[in-house]
């Protein structure tokens, strides 16, 4: 199987992704609903909101660490196929 | 079922709750934000190859979609939110209505909703008594009934909002029940839009970092250039919910209709509104500059007739019933001459992508109905080819190309390299913007011809999702080694048939011939020696007809199959001179 590999510029992609991740790890839907209890009170919204909360902390976590786990895969491709490159060059005689 | 009461509904502050709201949207922004960096990051993603690489782009896919998902879900609580701090308000209005209509009495509401009336008279003129008794049951029912209205309105939000919100949360949304409000503007528009506290709109002065309309400025990415900005506007379209998509459509398809990024179904939708729209100016314009013909106006005649004529080509275009799709990506009538680009077959869905790029005085009126036909016929064949992968294919006449009458207009002129610098970045957007809007990029192609071929070059020195190319009749190109270009290797295609005289002649005043660009892959015009089937291509203009070299090796680039391109003989290349077939004539 041919393959072409360009370490760095998956690197960069990686970089972007950890910064998609980043974003994400800002982002807060349940602390955003939360007011809505005090300014709705006595209703069904203010018994449903803590479920909903946890919900969407729970729910944006998840995408957090999918996204997280795509920038990791990305480093140790990168990194792989740099290391393999600079193994293989040493053993062969460091003209690499 | 608790009922909501007066006193709860004394306690609302709708204006806290419209806050959330905006809590929200700025929340939704930053989901939007990181979408838009995976969706620009991804479509760079060409930098590896194999079937982890194919892994990787399925996770970032799916990563995509959940995306999509959560910015919609949070679009429709905001929605649901913004809603009902309006209705809140309107449960408020009707107590405060009540208390007003009991104080002109004498009366007032207590805290819990209860009319309190005070010590009447008990003796004296007995009618007045009466008046009085039968003033004050009115009073009491008017006020018993608007209070009642009022929880009955609160009631209402609070059980729509509560089970809007859990259904959002738990990924079981139904947007159609929720109300639309003000929608976020796409990413660079010349203003953006600002829900008021009742839902109108204010128009406000475009802030500095704007790329994703109304979201905060905190999460907006670096600034884009204008190739870029498809990632922001497909991130804004995937973050609208399905009705807030419809209403823009409906009342905004000029944010729609011209926007590389978003898919070309809703694209194609608003398209048909701007061009009823544009045919409706069209044909007054004619009207008025028949009506008002003398011999002064006979420029403003043809140039009226010609705007009719190209409409009326886009119309009969896709109007054809030949069992193909064909989406209007485009349609542009500011200009001169009108712009077009027109998809045949699913360019959201299909695996490869072919993008056709017009040169010299093509027009829309003149050639689109040509091209059309020319393109539904090489892609039956690049399907044949392709194997189990859908092919699309775009005629893209998304710029005004050089006409005769202008070679000696200075910034017109096809001797002039500006009009290809000037769009090279709207053929670069188009390109990022068709993989934007898919859930994973398509194999794309670029099959420029003539000064199109200078254009895809100046475009190839920007950023875009374009895989291969294929350059042919090129009269020269701004780059003479294909590292330049950042197509990997193979990618370059040149094609020159024989007595191309543009070809031969052209680099004079545009650059390093395509044929001499290092790394570039010259494919054949010119039938082998024995080989059957094919017809060799002459000329200029002959590069597309059926049966040519030419015509299978564009088809083949398009289908992704390079194993079945026609290389040029080495007697060809090694006969190559630099003046071409000039050199005879010089």
């Amino acid at each position: 199987m041919r393959r072409r590999v360009e370490p760095d510029a998956v690197a960069d992609d990686a970089g972007g992704v950890e910064r998609a991740g980043r974003l994400l790890a800002g982002v807060r839907v349940g602390a955003a609903l939360g007011p809505l209890a005090s300014f709705l009170p006595g209703g069904q919204v203010a018994r449903c909101l803590a479920e909903s909360r946890s919900e969407w902390d729970r729910q944006v976590a998840s995408v957090a660490r999918e996204v997280g786990a795509l920038a990791d895969g990305l480093t140790a491709t990168a990194a792989g196929y740099t290391e393999v490159e600079s193994v293989v060059a040493r053993h062969l005689g460091g003209h690499g | 079922m608790t009922r909501l009461g007066v006193t709860d509904i004394r306690r609302f502050r709708p204006a806290g709750v419209s806050g959330i709201g905006h809590d929200l949207d700025a929340e939704r922004g930053r989901v939007v934000a990181a979408l838009e960096v995976l969706l620009r990051r991804r479509a760079v993603g060409v930098s590896w190859s194999g079937a982890a690489s194919a892994s990787a782009a399925d996770r970032y896919g799916w990563i995509v979609v959940r995306l999509q998902d959560v910015a919609a879900r949070i679009g429709v609580t905001t929605a649901a939110v913004v809603r009902a701090a309006a209705r809140m308000q309107a449960a408020l209005d009707l107590v405060r209505r009540a208390e007003r209509r009991a104080e002109r009495e004498g009366a007032w509401v207590d805290f819990d909703g209860r009319l309190v009336l005070p010590a009447r008279p008990t003796s004296g003129d007995t009618v007045l008594l009466a008046v009085r008794a039968r003033a004050d049951e009115l009073l009491a029912l008017e006020v018993r009934r608007t209070l009642l209205e009022a929880e009955r309105e609160a009631d209402a939000t609070d059980v729509e909002l509560a089970r809007v919100i859990v259904a959002a949360a738990r990924a079981a949304v139904d947007p159609g029940v929720v109300g639309l409000r003000a929608l976020p503007p796409p990413p660079a528009s010349p203003t953006w839009w600002s829900p008021g506290p009742t839902g109108s709109g204010t128009e406000l002065p475009v802030p500095a970092c704007s790329s994703s309309g109304s979201w905060p400025a905190a999460v907006c990415p670096d600034a884009q250039p204008s190739v870029d900005l498809p990632f922001a506007s497909a991130a804004w379209w995937r973050g609208l919910i399905a009705e807030e998509r419809a209403w823009a459509i409906r009342e905004h398809p000029q944010w729609v209709g011209p926007r590389d990024g978003l898919p070309a179904r809703a694209r194609h939708a608003a398209n048909l509104a701007l061009l009823a729209e544009a045919e409706r100016a069209a044909s007054v314009r004619l009207r008025q500059a028949i009506a008002e013909a003398t011999p002064w106006n006979a420029t403003e005649r043809t140039e009226a007739q010609e705007r009719v004529d190209d409409l009326r080509a886009i119309r009969d275009v896709l109007a054809r019933r030949d069992g193909v799709e064909r989406s209007l990506l485009l349609v542009d009538a500011r200009g001169r001459n009108v712009k077009a680009i027109v998809a045949l077959g699913d360019v959201d869905g299909a695996q490869h992508v072919a993008t056709f790029v017009g040169g010299l005085s093509t027009t829309v009126r003149g050639d689109l109905g040509r091209y059309d036909t020319t393109f539904a016929r090489m892609r039956k064949e690049a399907k044949a080819v392709a194997g189990a992968g859908d092919v699309a294919v775009v005629t893209w006449l998304g710029y005004e190309a050089p006409q005769m009458h202008e070679i000696v207009t200075a910034r017109r002129s096809v001797l002039s390299g500006e009009v290809a610098r000037d769009n090279a970045d709207e053929l670069a957007a188009f390109a990022n913007g068709l993989d934007a809007a898919r859930d994973r990029p398509a194999h794309q192609t670029w099959w420029a011809h003539s000064y199109g071929a200078v254009l895809a070059g100046r475009a190839l020195l920007l950023r875009s999702g374009v895989d291969d190319v294929a350059l042919f009749g090129s009269p020269g190109e701004p780059f003479a080694r294909i590292e330049e270009t950042g197509l990997k290797p193979g990618a370059l295609n040149v094609i020159r048939a024989p007595w191309d005289l543009v070809a031969s002649s052209g680099w004079l005043v545009h650059g390093t011939p395509a044929t001499w660009v290092t790394g570039a892959t010259w494919l054949a015009a010119t039938k082998p020696a024995g080989a059957n089937g094919w017809t060799s291509a002459s000329g200029h203009s002959d590069y597309l007809s059926a049966g040519t070299v030419s015509e299978h090796n564009l088809v083949a680039v398009a289908a992704g199959r390079p194993d079945l391109v026609v290389r040029v003989s080495h007697a060809e290349r090694a006969a190559d001179p630099r003046w071409g077939d000039l050199a005879p004539l010089l």
